[in-house]
């Protein structure tokens, strides 16, 4: 664990603007909360999306209650610069979804779906997930980076 | 209408292994459908990548570590037909397990595993992805969740990396200096193309294009799609005229340049070759020589694409 806290460490978040900086900072938590039945991101994951040479896009939201994980997206995306309506001009999307110890991962398909159909075919979708017993059981934190 | 894939970029065993559990925890059917699989009665806690530790020394991290009140599972999962087992496999586990003769330790493997026969002790069972993804499909009842829909065909995908492969006759005869006078030849390229797409579709793997022999161009294969911050150029597949040439003699190579010193220091000692392609540009080649003949090959293929791609 340390070799990854290193590493994940190592990636420079300086030069971005405060949303994406505030994004990248809570992706490398939870890579390094990633526990045991996790759907675990990596590093490479992380840095072939910031090594892309355009616009990055950050959307991070929360949101607990009915549809929880497409609401914490369309939600937060409705007061960012970036919209749903936006996604089929990226070419890759990396997606942490912070989840009770006990939330469906099934839950999640909606808002992969809703992407997957916006996106361009040839587009990379990566997703994880990470488990947080602190979490409410209905509650959703999504970190994004659109590229 | 668009086809969906919500697990693309998921194809890791700790990933699949998390997947599966999820999947048991949460769907009584798939965990009734696991437990006849294995052949256990019950389940109290499922859990992935377990440190084993027993009196303060460590036995490594199991991928699936199952309690059911009385004894341990460990199960050890393998995706890629041709994935290595860690040196410590299985030894570890069976040293970690040996006090109780209750405990199980299972090895969940494709069929054709390249390890299989590394794999044979009394103290370990194997069984198959196959036979479990037959058991999923049995009733019909993964079409009402898209997500059990897509884990099945993802894990399809991934077993269906093709056995297509060369046989002893058509070997000596890849190896005969006057192939074109051989009568075998058109079922041998037929077999070479197959495993080139074999490795294609099965990898899922993302390319710009596709080459095919033309007046210009004596080859058949695909470039890969990379990252837009990564400069160096794969390309595999058959190349004829490396194919002739005394150093190589593979059909099937992987092709790259565009690599910085870097990166040619790594893939020389992962057996890649400098050749001076026709302008005398420096390019790096590997053949598959012997491995060609295995019935794996698809799968060798790729497992070396991914490597060149984390370089």
């Amino acid at each position: 664990m340390d070799t990854n806290k290193q590493e994940f460490e190592s990636i420079n978040s300086e030069k971005y603007n405060t949303k994406v900086k505030e994004v990248i900072e809570s992706m490398q938590k939870d890579f390094l909360d990633t526990t045991s039945n996790d759907i675990g991101l990596s590093l490479a994951d992380l840095q072939n999306i910031l090594n892309k040479n355009s616009a990055l896009h950050a959307v991070k939201g929360e949101y607990t209650g009915e549809n929880e994980a497409l609401k914490s997206l369309e939600f937060f995306m409705k007061d960012s610069s970036f919209d749903i309506q936006s996604l089929n001009k990226i070419s890759s999307v990396l997606i942490s979804f912070r989840i009770g110890s006990n939330y469906s991962i099934t839950k999640l398909t909606k808002v992969i779906e809703l992407i997957s159909e916006k996106i361009d075919d040839d587009s990379d979708l990566i997703w994880g997930t990470v488990r947080d017993d602190s979490l409410d059981k209905n509650l959703v934190i999504i970190n994004g980076l659109f590229v | 209408m668009k086809k969906i894939n919500l697990l693309n970029g998921l194809e890791n065993e700790n990933n699949v292994s998390a997947l599966l559990v999820n999947l048991i925890k949460e769907y009584p059917i798939i965990e009734s459908k696991w437990k006849n699989f294995l052949n256990i009665d019950n389940i109290d806690s499922i859990e992935t990548e377990i440190p084993l530790k027993r009196n303060k020394q460590e036995f490594g991290r199991i991928d699936i570590y199952i309690e059911d009140g009385s004894k341990e599972i460990l199960i050890e999962n393998k995706i890629w037909r041709y994935r290595e087992l860690e040196p410590s496999q299985p030894l570890d586990y069976i040293e970690y397990l040996k006090n109780d003769k209750n405990n199980m330790l299972i090895f969940l493997i494709p069929k054709h595993y390249h390890h299989e026969d590394k794999l044979q002790d009394k103290n370990l069972s194997i069984k198959y992805w196959e036979d479990f993804i037959l058991e999923l499909k049995k009733d019909k009842f993964y079409k009402i969740n898209i997500f059990i829909e897509q884990f099945i065909e993802f894990m399809e995908n991934i077993l269906s990396i093709s056995y297509i492969h060369l046989s002893n006759k058509e070997k000596e005869n890849i190896n005969k200096e006057f192939i074109m006078e051989n009568k075998t030849i058109p079922q041998i390229m037929k077999k070479l193309i197959s495993i080139v797409d074999a490795v294609k579709e099965g990898g899922k793997i993302k390319v710009i294009h596709k080459e095919k022999p033309t007046e210009y161009n004596n080859s058949y294969g695909y470039e890969l799609k990379l990252p837009e911050n990564n400069d160096l150029f794969i390309w595999f597949g058959i190349d004829y005229d490396i194919w002739e040439l005394e150093d190589y003699k593979s059909p099937i190579i992987i092709w790259l340049n565009n690599m910085s010193s870097e990166q040619g220091k790594l893939l020389k000692d992962k057996g890649f070759k400098y050749h001076k392609d026709e302008k005398e540009n420096d390019t790096m080649i590997y053949s598959f020589n012997e491995d060609l003949y295995n019935k794996n090959i698809s799968d060798i293929i790729l497992q070396k694409l991914k490597e060149i791609e984390r370089i």
